[in-house]
């Protein structure tokens, strides 16, 4: 039953994603002032917002794991960091292509995209803790977690107010009609693609873990070596 | 007053100890006078006078910079020694409860980077002529707070990955990108005291003020859970 | 109503006496100001058909412009799609990978379990 309503939202979400590309180039009217590199803020606004939704869930499922030791937990904010430095990487990269653009640079010190590497960088960190902090590297990982999350709004603060002392280079265009159409449901589908994403990894983490968990079961019980 | 009175005296101890020997004091003030000194010979300009002086503008980043270099030296420093002689599950077996523990560390980190503070500070303010002390009461909340910050948050994070192989070079990794915020408001604070904007120095302050205070908490939270003795 | 037709026709009749005045002048010492622009005006908004033949005899030079600026600018399109894709693949195939690897484990560990059971 759960494997049907998966493959079905699977099914839902490749259509979603050919719906969404026809929505973008064939439906939404050309900017005035991006012209046709505004198609790519769709994509990049979808990813940034699960970029968000993915440290959120994170930090969530870090404080969990910390408040109450249960590894189920841990699977949830393990997979959520992965999938947060992916989408990190998708809004940056994109980020970067419609700033170079919109104003000729590969980087500029907008607001935003300092913000995004910010967050970015921090799940990278969270990633290399769990990947090099040695035992007990999951609780490592679950307070920088936590910490990073509640970072999260700090950082967006110091950064516009710190990028408002300079002159704005960005324009973004106001929403209308069909516009906002293409960006919610980008953004919808970006939301269910990280569910499906979700899951199965939620499901390979704790798979992992009862592996290793058996191999030492087997090795204290010396039925291997 | 009885925790209280459990904090001032674990920091009293870690100051004791330190004062003893005055190895990380000494090797945390010299390291951020040398990162002064490098930085300065990286921004160097000439001036109108044919002198070589540093562009004015990145002082208060020299301050900074230096600062949390060192900090993070030292308090990793300062765990390694609870570590090599073990003291630290002594502590944790003591009567004082576990916060009072964390915030007694946290305090003596405090003092420690206060004291490299008076080195570099002034040292920045004669060597390149930065009127950081014209406003003294800005000046000294800015730099309380902000230590008060990393001593936290570098406390936490130094204590979590005091039984790590990788800790050296994992403290940094974890701590700078959460002190981000922290870094922004104490650098444009510090331009803001020495370009004379009153206002808006105090706003980095208030904002420090708020940093601090969810930090604390967050900290006071989740030191428990993340110290392995 | 009167504003529209005011918009379009201003930088048209604009665009027409501009064209117009070179023929008129010889001595350009001073940009010529033609005695003729409000009646060439009036005369616009009183035939439609003309305002609009000449509106569209812009339009072209318009289009041009702008689809040489789009036209330039998709590869940056194409790139940033490019690059979500490739992410997102790089992503699923590690992934994929990882998955693998745990499956050849477990089977690995569960030959070793059942062989140490047998003896």
């Amino acid at each position: 039953m759960k494997r049907a309503i998966y493959l079905a939202a699977a099914a839902a979400c490749i259509a979603g994603f050919a719906g969404t590309l026809y929505l973008i180039f064939y439906v939404t009217p050309i900017d005035r002032l991006l012209l046709f590199n505004q198609k790519i803020f769709y994509y990049h606004i979808g990813a940034a917002w699960m970029l968000l939704v993915a440290v959120l869930t994170c930090g969530v499922a870090s404080l969990l794991y910390l408040l109450k030791r249960q590894s189920r937990h841990d699977d949830v904010a393990r997979a959520a960091g992965e999938l947060s430095v992916l989408f990190g990487a998708i809004v940056l990269v994109t980020g970067s292509i419609w700033g170079k653009a919109a104003w000729d640079v590969w980087w500029d010190w907008e607001a935003r995209l300092t913000i995004s590497l910010l967050l970015w960088m921090t799940m990278v960190a969270y990633m290399l803790v769990r990947k090099y902090g040695g035992p007990g590297s999951e609780r490592m990982a679950a307070a920088l977690g936590v910490f990073g999350a509640i970072n999260v709004p700090l950082v967006y603060f110091s950064v516009s107010i710190w990028r408002t002392l300079h002159p704005q280079t960005s324009v973004v265009p106001g929403l209308r009609g069909s516009m906002r159409v293409g960006m919610w449901s980008c953004v919808a589908l970006f939301g269910v693609f990280y569910v499906l994403m979700l899951i199965p990894r939620i499901q390979a983490a704790r798979n992992e873990r009862r592996l290793t968990e058996l191999r030492e079961q087997a090795l204290d019980a010396g039925i291997i070596q | 007053m009885d925790f209280l009175r459990h904090v001032a005296t674990i920091a009293g101890k870690d100051l004791r100890v330190e004062l003893r020997s005055r190895e990380i004091i000494f090797n945390m003030a010299f390291f951020a006078a040398m990162i002064v000194v490098l930085f300065s010979f990286a921004f160097l300009k000439e001036a109108k006078s044919g002198l070589m002086v540093v562009v004015a503008e990145v002082t208060p980043g020299f301050v900074w910079i230096a600062v949390l270099f060192s900090a993070t030296i030292g308090m990793g420093r300062a765990f390694d020694r609870e570590r090599e002689s073990d003291t630290m599950r002594g502590l944790l077996l003591s009567p004082a409860p576990r916060a009072a523990i964390f915030l007694g560390k946290a305090a003596g980190l405090f003092l420690l980077m206060a004291m490299v503070e008076v080195v570099v500070v002034p040292m920045v303010w004669l060597f390149f002529g930065s009127p950081l002390f014209d406003d003294p009461v800005a000046m000294g909340s800015l730099v309380v707070l902000a230590t008060a910050g990393v001593a936290v948050i570098g406390s936490v994070f130094a204590a979590m990955l005091m039984r790590t192989r990788a800790r050296d070079v994992l403290l940094p990794v974890v701590l700078y990108p959460i002190l981000v915020p922290l870094f922004i408001a104490a650098i444009k604070g510090t331009s803001a005291i020495l370009g004379d904007m009153p206002d808006d120095a105090w706003f980095w302050i208030r904002f420090l003020l708020v940093y601090d205070a969810l930090f604390v908490v967050t900290a006071l939270w989740t030191f428990e859970s993340v110290v392995i003795e | 109503m009167q504003s529209r037709i005011a918009r379009t026709v201003l930088p048209v009749a604009i665009l027409v006496c501009a064209w117009l005045a070179p023929i008129g002048a010889a001595s350009a010492a001073e940009p010529y100001k033609s005695p003729m622009r409000e009646q060439c005006e009036q005369e616009l908004a009183k035939d439609p058909a003309w305002a609009a033949e000449a509106r569209n005899a812009m339009r072209p030079q318009v289009h041009e412009e702008d689809a040489n600026i789009m036209l330039k600018n998709k590869k940056h399109v194409v790139m940033a799609y490019g690059a979500l894709w490739g992410l997102t693949v790089v992503f699923l195939v590690l992934l994929w990978l990882r998955q693998r690897r745990l499956m050849a484990e477990t089977e690995r560990l569960a030959q070793q379990i059942s062989k140490a059971a047998a003896e």
